[in-house]
């Protein structure tokens, strides 16, 4: 037995279990695939740009009902309840404050954009490198940031795969001269399914859903009444 | 203080260690207890890599001594049971962790 008990580890280690059933990644994965989905109908002509906005908000939200489809029928069973104290909250609500800057940050410089262009005061302004860098910056800093406040490494990757998608985008039509948006967007996707979907085989394959058995606690419990 | 006092001290101090924190199993149940909130029967398995049976039996005795709480909680129509640190078994263990390191401290090398 160590010296002491280390109290911070094992907190760490309990906070971390949260994320190795790969759902997160796998979700997230799903989030850019949804948008290189919304490229491809839009670019191929099948469906309008309203049609592929809405494809897309639909693949989100059937996205996020998967993600808690998994949480409650795959990760719960395997891995059990816990709750956090005050400082699982605490981290929770810094990733959230993040996410929310985020979004307010990438709607107000989508704003400024299409003020910029609706005004036409575009020339000498190189847009086909501003988008892409805001894009890229705002994706790392969003991922490396939760990464950090949520104890959570594959972030980085995630971030590194989001960040990649425009320029990818913008460097294919420079120098293949085709609009491969799909390609920009779902290969990074890719990375991030492939990744999540061989940690959620590890997590199925390490967590079988333990027997059905009544708890000693439950038993304590009917003996109480 | 005499040489002889001090060693009796220490001794005494090793003696009034509780025996039921002691245990490793039990002391790793407790602990996981102390970094969260509360948890569930599996989660506390999964954490502590004890068997089902092993984890029961040892629950019970925390239960038992007043050290942790049981609790039905419901999701939905789906009752499920979340066990949590008491005060008394807060208090015992940080005195268990405090007795541990001072005896370990004063032992020479």
């Amino acid at each position: 037995m160590s010296h002491d008990i280390n109290l911070k580890e094992l907190e760490r280690r309990a906070w971390r279990s949260v994320f190795q059933d790969g759902l997160w990644d796998i979700y997230l994965g799903l989030l850019l695939l949804a948008m290189a989905i919304g490229a491809l109908l839009s670019d191929a002509g099948i469906a309008s740009e309203t049609g592929s906005l809405l494809a897309h908000v639909g693949l989100v939200v059937l996205a996020t009902l998967g993600l808690w489809a998994g949480k409650r029928f795959i990760t719960l069973p395997r891995l059990g309840r816990v709750k956090f104290g005050s400082k699982g909250k605490a981290r929770k609500m810094k990733a959230m404050l993040l996410l929310v800057f985020s979004a307010l940050l990438g709607a107000a410089l989508f704003v400024f954009i299409w003020l910029i262009l609706r005004q036409g005061r575009t020339e000498g302004l190189p847009l086909q490198l501003i988008v892409p860098a805001i894009w890229s910056v705002n994706a790392l800093v969003v991922f490396s940031l939760g990464a950090y406040f949520l104890d959570y490494e594959r972030l980085y990757l995630i971030g590194v795969m989001y960040a990649v998608a425009v320029p990818a985008d913008r460097l294919l039509r420079e120098l293949v001269g085709l609009d491969l948006t799909f390609l920009a967007f779902g290969v990074p996707a890719a990375v991030i399914l492939i990744t999540g979907a061989l940690i959620l085989v590890r997590f199925l394959r390490d967590y079988p859903v333990p027997e059905e058995e009544v708890s000693p606690a439950e038993e304590v419990l009917n003996v109480r009444q | 203080m005499s040489g002889s006092e001090t060693h009796g001290d220490r001794l005494a101090s090793l003696v009034d260690i509780d025996r039921l924190i002691h245990e490793p199993a039990r002391l790793t149940i407790l602990a996981f207890l102390t970094v969260v909130d509360s948890a569930d029967f599996v989660f506390l398995m999964r954490q502590t890599g004890l068997t089902w049976g092993n984890l029961s039996s040892h629950m019970s005795k925390l239960e038992e001594a007043g050290y942790i709480q049981v609790e039905k909680e419901f999701r939905g129509r789906k009752p499920y049971t979340m066990l949590h640190l008491t005060q008394e078994g807060r208090v015992a263990f940080q005195e268990y962790r405090h007795r541990l390191r001072q005896v370990l401290d004063d032992l020479p090398d």
